[in-house]
């Protein structure tokens, strides 16, 4: 199982990125994109860690993920 | 080579858009006296060029940086419905561009003032917009940005419309699957190896 998530490395999305790196995911930079790699398990994502706007955190996907999209509702981003 | 291509163009923004108002009465109380914006030019015509145009008056107001927004009233037309659904009448927005947080809350409170429904600001990825109706069911945005686009937004948003379009041509398209589209292209762009 593989589970990444791309995410624009601008200043929005920089939440997203931290509240990953605060669960213990590895955060890698490259190019455009912080990568968030969840080293073989599920990658889970609350949006109350994040502290993200709303119309934000519903874009948290524009980067494009690999794996399987699990849940991504108000409640949590879940990548299996 | 054809000279026309090799003409280096670029517009200088939008001149007007035009909409078409069943009701000149309310439009010209809600652009110029609520919105604030000018009446500058009207045209009034006898239908011309195409069979059965009806006489018309194409008025406009302007918006500043030389942009209009401009009604079409049609004599003895009647009524049509030119938003056909919610979803689509959200779509077809006109949204006018504001700098400062100052000037986004004081449309909001002139727009309350005058008794119309408006939202709270909502804050988006780089702009932050209050959204309302005029009385013809346009719907109007108020936007400030937030931040400026950069080299990074335009090349991320090449990729996303690679992968919308590949999600399409794949069938069934989705949100799920343009994103995994998104993924697959920006993994492969990147080439950073799974951890």
């Amino acid at each position: 199982m593989m589970a990444r998530l791309f995410v624009l490395d601008v200043a929005e999305f920089q939440p997203l990125v931290a509240a990953a790196a605060t669960s213990g995911y590895a955060v890698e930079r490259a190019g455009d994109y912080a990568v968030i790699d969840s080293a073989g398990s599920p990658l889970l994502i609350r949006h109350a860690q994040t502290g993200m706007r709303e119309a934000l955190w519903f874009g948290s996907l524009t980067g494009g993920y690999e794996g399987r999209l699990e849940a991504f509702d108000d409640d949590m981003l879940r990548i299996g | 080579m054809n000279s026309v291509l090799t003409v280096e163009l670029e517009p200088y923004g939008v001149d007007h858009l035009a909409f078409v108002t069943w009701d000149p009465a309310a439009t010209l109380r809600f652009y110029r006296d609520v919105m604030g914006f000018p009446l500058v030019h009207a045209i009034t015509a006898r239908g011309w060029g195409i069979d059965a145009h009806p006489d018309f008056v194409h008025f406009f107001f302007a918006i500043g940086k030389g942009s209009h927004v401009a009604f079409f009233y049609y004599f003895g037309h009647p009524p049509e419905d030119v938003l056909p659904t919610a979803l689509m009448k959200r779509a077809r927005h006109l949204a006018l561009h504001v700098e400062t947080e100052g000037e986004l809350l004081a449309y909001r409170s002139r727009l309350i003032a005058a008794g119309i429904r408006v939202t709270h600001p909502v804050a988006h990825e780089v702009i932050e917009s209050i959204y309302f109706d005029d009385p013809n069911g346009i719907q109007l945005e108020v936007t400030r940005p937030l931040r400026a686009f950069d080299a990074r937004d335009a090349r991320d948003a090449d990729l996303t419309l690679q992968a919308l379009i590949a999600d399409i041509a794949a069938g069934e398209p989705s949100g799920a699957g343009m994103w995994r589209h998104k993924g697959k292209i920006v993994g492969e762009k990147l080439a950073v190896p799974v951890a």
